[in-house]
């Protein structure tokens, strides 16, 4: 499985969106599933998934789909 | 599937997915809720109508922004009463309540001693106390987890900060199985008997070959780990579990070894059954099962050998075979996660603690048996004392437990946590007679139980159950007998009870009908009966007399 294939695996459980819906411009309260409680969920579970750590700015960064899969990729280089 | 209510003083919200794929859960909006939800019966909690309530609080938390010792003592002390008020609210629900961590955070001076210990302590003793009064609570080992991965892996700054979720994710999907372990341990049937291997399984080495001096047990190395295995082993026999042997080697080089070995644990007194022979193990389990009066089914097996393991599975399905670590130094492990896995038990009852020496007394009367004239004669020459009562609160464990584990002499398989005891016995009208039985060869406990609920004049014998251990002497009748005066005295003039068949209780195929009642109608296989206790006499075999301590 690619990176790119878990983060969508990852998103697209918690949110609870199927992941042939996901698209780039899905963005945080702006799709009924994206709330604080999962925003948090996201984080921990990429960090977990990938032994990471997101820093802060990052994760207050994080609005949409696009930025997640960015910025998650950034750690892993 | 179970209706959970998670309670606490910090974000828990991430437990309700993990939870929800095999439960329902009710999480508070709004954390700081818990004393709420404990002191005002009429609220969500109770309109949910949970089945068990986890109570998870987290220690720093709690004592947030106390710097005086003190101070933080009265705080936990105040939140062990809430603890108490729960459980008095909610007496049908199951609620466990977590032992706290209390991560230490002040600065201090290197050699100080750290406050957060004595707080740990105050909460466990306190919190310890509380269980031990009140029935329907359990501990939550949460520590314990803690401790398994460490602070560290447990704890999230990130996830505190941010959203008041003390937990990391690793840590919320640990807890979040963990709960579901403790639901079913408290509800498991628990084995009744662990049969062992010798050679390699107790001791290192085959007895017949290495001789006495070279099989390896000792206190450091390899033999250590058969050691503390055996240590072990012997805490569950201490725990109500019976033990036995089943080796392919000379018996009398075995005794030899059980007796005079020095590095030995276990000895002969520990078993029940010994079976050192060349005859195959399933023929020894099969020959036990039959002897000790025990179902296959409370067996599990412990053997280093795949082949003895794969022939006794194959002969005796209904036994639980466990596996054997390939590497010797889990032995001790293995022994604690079979304790998990198949003896778990949350309390202990007076008779647990004596089952080996109960199996040891049956021996002996077996014995005298052979040499009586008659089945009368052995059995008041038992001298048998019955003592019947209304139930104790202090027997609730045990009778709850002999609903669960008792197929045979039991005439409605009804089976009762300790909490739907309580709800039992609460209901107007109810009876739950139980009875305990000693004779001259030691005393059985409290082995028999007759549930009756009221109708006016009409009781009805919900069950009627009896250990099987004392199956076979009329004891039945006798308090049959006795209980039916004493719900005359309250009114009563007729008595109905169901006998609902199932493959085990066979036994009680004909209970009433000895007991001189008459079938009012079949339905279903199911027999139903009656007898007008005024105006019908009986038969019955009264060979005792009960001492009634029944009181109005």
């Amino acid at each position: 499985m690619t990176d790119v294939e878990r983060i969508a695996n990852l998103f697209s459980e918690i949110m609870e969106i199927p992941i042939n819906e996901l698209n780039d411009s899905i963005s945080y309260n702006s799709y009924p599933t994206w709330d604080s409680l999962r925003h948090l969920q996201l984080i921990s579970e990429l960090e977990d998934e990938f032994n990471i750590e997101f820093c802060l700015e990052d994760i207050t960064s994080m609005r949409t789909y696009k930025e997640v899969k960015e910025l998650t990729r950034k750690y892993l280089q | 599937m179970m209706r959970l209510g998670i309670l606490s003083n910090v974000n828990l919200d991430l437990l309700k997915r993990p939870l929800e794929k095999e439960h329902e859960v009710y999480i508070p909006d709004g954390f700081g809720q818990w004393i709420q939800e404990t002191m005002i019966p009429n609220n969500k909690l109770t309109a949910f109508n949970p089945d068990a309530i986890f109570l998870l609080l987290d220690g720093n938390a709690l004592i947030e922004g106390i710097t005086d010792p003190s101070e933080a003592e009265t705080e936990l002390r105040a939140a062990i009463l809430h603890c108490e008020r729960l459980a008095k609210n909610y007496t049908t629900v199951q609620i466990f309540i977590a032992n706290i961590d209390i991560k230490p955070k002040t600065i201090l001076s290197g050699d100080s001693i750290r406050p957060e210990h004595a707080l740990l302590a105050i909460w466990e003793k306190q919190l310890n106390e509380l269980i031990q009064k009140i029935p329907n609570l359990h501990l939550f080992e949460l520590r314990l987890l803690i401790e398994n991965i460490g602070r560290d892996n447990f704890y999230s700054d990130k996830m505190w900060y941010l959203g008041s979720m003390p937990y990391s994710m690793k840590a919320v999907k640990l807890l979040a199985q963990s709960i579901c372990d403790a639901l079913q341990n408290h509800s498991k049937t628990r084995k009744k008997i662990l049969v062992v291997d010798l050679d390699n399984t107790l001791w290192g080495g085959v007895l017949g070959e290495d001789g006495e001096n070279g099989i390896q047990l000792s206190r450091s190395n390899i033999g250590a780990a058969y050691r503390d295995a055996q240590i072990r082993i012997k805490e569950l026999a201490k725990n109500g579990i019976l033990l036995a042997i089943a080796s392919k080697n000379e018996k009398d080089d075995v005794l030899h070894v059980l007796e005079h070995h020095p590095m030995m644990v276990l000895k002969p007194d520990d078993f029940v059954a010994i079976y050192v022979n060349w005859d195959s193990k399933s023929q020894n389990i099969a020959d036990m099962a039959q002897n000790l009066n025990l179902g296959l089914e409370s067996f599990v097996f412990l053997d280093d050998n795949p082949v003895e393991r794969e022939s006794v599975r194959l002969a005796l399905p209904d036994v639980t075979i466990v596996d054997f670590p390939h590497d010797i130094t889990k032995l001790p492990q293995k022994i604690q996660d079979i304790a998990n896995d198949y003896f778990y038990i949350s309390r202990l009852t007076s008779e647990d603690l004596a089952k080996t020496e109960q199996y040891q007394q049956e021996t002996k009367r077996k014995a005298m048996m052979d040499t009586a004239a008659s089945i009368e004669d052995y059995l008041r020459s038992l001298q048998i004392d019955i003592t019947l009562q209304e139930m104790q609160d202090e027997q609730l464990e045990r009778v709850s437990q002999l609903t669960q584990k008792t197929n045979q002499f039991n005439l409605t398989t009804k089976r009762f946590t300790p909490e739907q005891i309580i709800q039992y016995r609460n209901t107007p009208g109810n009876h739950i007679y139980v009875a305990n039985v000693s004779d001259k060869f030691g005393d059985s406990g409290l082995v028999l139980i007759l549930m009756v609920s009221q109708n006016k004049n009409i009781g009805h014998i919900d069950n009627l159950l009896m250990s099987c251990r004392v199956m076979g002497r009329h004891i039945e009748d006798a308090v049959v007998d006795a209980v039916e005066r004493h719900l005359y005295s309250k009114g009563i003039t007729e008595i109905t009870a169901d006998y609902l068949p199932t493959p085990k209780n066979t036994p009680v195929k004909m209970l009433m009908e000895h007991l001189d009642y008459t079938i009012s109608n079949v339905d279903d296989g199911i027999k139903h009966y009656i007898r007008n206790i005024k105006t019908e006499t009986t038969q019955r075999v009264l060979l005792f007399n009960v001492n009634e301590k029944l009181y109005d």
